[in-house]
């Protein structure tokens, strides 16, 4: 059973990246397995979200995994096999634009979470102003301790904001969270089973936006606004990506070392 | 609720002080209580009084009818545009002079405390909210209206982390007192016929016998939100230019 049955057919297709809208609401739904990010899947992201953008009458913007997955995280395997640190710095930067671009969208936004979301998962989710997790498949979970990775600076900034009271639990200790779970610790709006994913995401995205919506500008302010730390360290993180080229030669081989 | 209370100490326009014992309640009587130089200035009187008073050892603020208060008074606004930046800097020490009051203070919001009446209610120390009339909701997303680096800070430290905090600051969300209890945004929601009784209980629960040494208390509140004063101090001019874009 799939949120997606319930879709039509999508506006739009880009290499397992689906664009569908149901009534005003954007869907992307992620249909590319494990849904790792490499830097074809941010891109053809970015070019959903492009659409998504330009659509005047659209109101907010769902996300979903189709299957067992909404997000596994980085595609380890493909950063093996860069040919370049340049190549590895361009990916790291471009991730980092995209997880902001999605903290200051200028629609409301609801991460409809249908399976596992790890690691970069769970960063992505966690980026959108709204989470829903199914409560009968799929753990929500920042393993990066668990797997001797580091958080970017301003990650742990829009972590910390959006979880609140668990952050220890969360992002220290790696915590793993089934719908139900994640309901009872904040963590997420609703745990609906699978078949009501859907259904009660636009639900709930839509008793924020009422009749009319955000006006886009003020709300992307309001996010900026509210995420302000998070930018700043965000710009920091940028200009350190750039100048530590020796130090993204060392963790590519590090990673390259793991598989 | 206000039947409870006896004649006021003092009026001032459309503010009415009273004590009752040892706590000290200002009823905002004045329709929608929108906030403009007058009412700040009147507010601030008022607040001079309790503090002058020694023996008082709580502070509640209520509102008469259907408005806790709706926010800025932007139709005085749109008639004195010279005057905005000024009056911003009086509403910003009006809202830290509430925050870092030096005895404990309540909000009881008898109805709407909408944009800069629900920023106002979030400034109290503790917050009773009616369970049946009236919405309390940061709104200002809606209407094109910005927050300050300070009320961002102050927003996080009163409103916590998590969900809530989006929820209320990014998205606006509008809360009835049951919705802003179970949320953990006010302490109780009585029907309004207990608004004024529940609210003097908790405030006394909190203070005990003596009360809190004034000092004490003040200093604790500017250590507290030590952040959210930091950042009011430094001026941006994103807030008054959302205020101006409406003029």
């Amino acid at each position: 059973m799939n949120v997606s049955d319930h879709l039509h057919k999508p506006v739009k297709t880009l290499n397992g990246l689906e664009l569908h809208y149901v009534g005003d609401f954007a869907v992307i739904v992620m249909d590319r397995g494990e849904n790792r990010l490499n830097t074809d899947f941010l891109d053809c992201f970015n070019e959903l979200m492009d659409d998504v953008e330009r659509n005047s009458s659209c109101k907010g913007l769902i996300t979903t995994g189709k299957g067992k997955f909404y997000g596994n995280g980085l595609d380890l395997k493909w950063i093996a096999g860069l040919k370049s640190p340049e190549m590895f710095h361009e990916f790291f930067v471009k991730i980092s634009l995209w997880l902001k671009r999605i903290l200051v969208f200028p629609l409301p936004t609801l991460a409809a979470i249908n399976g596992h979301a790890y690691a970069g998962g769970a960063l992505m989710a966690f980026a959108h102003d709204l989470r829903v997790q199914n409560k009968e498949k799929g753990w929500l979970c920042f393993n990066e301790v668990f797997i001797s990775r580091q958080f970017q600076p301003f990650h742990y900034l829009y972590i910390r904001t959006k979880i609140g009271q668990n952050y220890t639990e969360a992002i220290v200790l790696g915590k793993r969270y089934t719908g139900s779970e994640a309901l009872s610790n904040g963590l997420v709006h609703a745990a609906p089973s699978m078949s009501l994913l859907l259904s009660e995401s636009v639900q709930l995205l839509k008793s924020f936006c009422g009749k009319s919506g955000y006006p886009r500008e003020s709300l992307h302010l309001m996010k900026c606004d509210v995420y302000r730390d998070v930018l700043e360290q965000h710009q920091r993180d940028m200009s350190g990506i750039g100048r530590e080229k020796k130090e993204t030669k060392i963790v590519a081989n590090d990673v390259k070392s793991r598989l | 609720m206000n039947d409870h209370l006896h004649q006021p100490f003092k009026v001032k326009d459309g503010l009415e002080l009273h004590f009752v014992n040892d706590i000290a309640i200002i009823v905002m009587n004045n329709g929608e209580n929108r906030m403009n130089p007058a009412f700040v200035d009147d507010f601030n009187v008022l607040l001079d009084e309790v503090e002058r008073n020694s023996s008082c050892k709580g502070l509640i603020t209520t509102g008469r009818g259907k408005f806790y208060c709706n926010g800025i008074d932007l139709d005085w606004m749109k008639q004195n545009p010279q005057k905005l930046a000024e009056f911003l800097s009086q509403t910003n020490k009006f809202i830290i002079r509430l925050l870092l009051f030096p005895v404990p203070t309540l909000a009881a919001i008898n109805g709407h405390a909408f944009a800069g009446g629900a920023v106002m209610a979030i400034a109290h120390d503790l917050r009773v909210q009616s369970q049946n009339q009236g919405w309390l909701c940061l709104n200002e997303v809606f209407i094109n209206l910005r927050f300050e680096r300070g009320l961002v800070s102050l927003m996080r430290t009163k409103v916590g982390g998590g969900h809530l905090f989006t929820d209320a600051a990014v998205l606006g969300k509008r809360y009835t007192g049951p919705e802003a209890l179970k949320s953990g945004l006010v302490h109780a929601a009585p029907p309004m016929s207990l608004m004024l009784a529940e609210s003097i209980q908790l405030l006394k629960s909190f203070y005990g016998k003596s009360g809190y040494p004034r000092k004490s208390l003040q200093l604790m509140k500017s250590d507290v939100f030590r952040d959210a004063l930091d950042l009011f101090k430094t001026f941006s001019n994103e807030m008054a230019n959302s205020f101006t874009a409406k003029l």
